[in-house]
């Protein structure tokens, strides 16, 4: 993963612009010396933060991800902390990458491969191999006749042997 | 003052979407069971996956968390 700006590590926070939105104080607080704020201040803050948050948080309609390059085109803040998938297409659409952070600190990833298409090697026949097969098809027939049954040119050598074997027989 | 475990809990509630995802749940439940040293394992992970040194890390933790409780 490559290096990313400043304050992406918390960007969680900010997630989709939901900046919770604070009172900045209006008194000068240069002559006063500075005051840390107490439990009850920042409890206020949080709630309102929260308030914020959920009045403002939409459904999701959307994955988000990116068309990239190869997997290390992909950086870690592209890859949201909230528990969500994103989904990253490489260009030739040979690989796809779902990456999502894990409990464990690191970004898991999934990655889909595609599949080659079958029937188009089924369509890419050649014509010329079809052809030849037909033939060699057409030819086996032929000799396999030929193997059950003699072939007699115009009957005539069965017609000789039946006359040989008739002359033989009246002598 | 608050105590940092504290600090630590109420900046992740204050995002409920990371706070409900599988790494904010784990990080809560170092922060609720003391367990620092898996809780380290796991920022020293989001460390190597962004690609920057723990000192850059505690330097924008801290900002963060300044920015969040306007400090």
């Amino acid at each position: 993963m490559a290096n990313n700006s400043a304050y992406q590590t918390t960007g969680a926070f900010y997630q989709n612009n939901q900046h919770p939105s604070y009172q900045f104080n209006t008194t000068d607080n240069r002559t006063q010396p500075y005051q840390y704020p107490n439990n009850q201040q920042i409890n206020t803050q949080i709630q309102q933060t929260q308030q914020t948050q959920q009045q403002t948080i939409p459904q999701r309609t959307y994955i988000p991800g990116r068309m990239v390059t190869g997997e290390n085109d992909i950086i870690a803040a592209e890859v949201p902390m909230d528990g969500n998938h994103a989904i990253f297409v490489q260009q030739d659409f040979k690989k796809i990458y779902a990456k999502t952070w894990g409990n464990d600190g690191y970004i898991h990833t999934t990655v889909f491969v595609a599949e080659e298409d079958q029937n188009r090697n089924q369509r890419q026949v050649d014509p010329f191999a079809m052809i030849m097969a037909r033939l060699d098809g057409i030819e086996n027939q032929i000799k396999s006749q030929h193997q059950q049954k003699p072939y007699y040119r115009n009957n005539r050598n069965k017609q000789r042997q039946d006359q040989n074997k008739e002359d033989k027989s009246n002598a | 003052m608050l105590r940092p475990e504290e600090l630590a809990i109420r900046a992740l509630n204050a995002n409920p979407k990371f706070a409900n995802a599988p790494m904010g749940k784990e990080l809560m439940r170092c922060i609720q069971n003391n367990d620092s040293a898996a809780g380290e394992a796991i920022a020293n992970n989001i460390l190597n996956q962004y690609g920057i040194s723990k000192e850059q890390g505690i330097q924008q933790a801290t900002e963060g968390l300044k920015g969040l409780f306007h400090l």
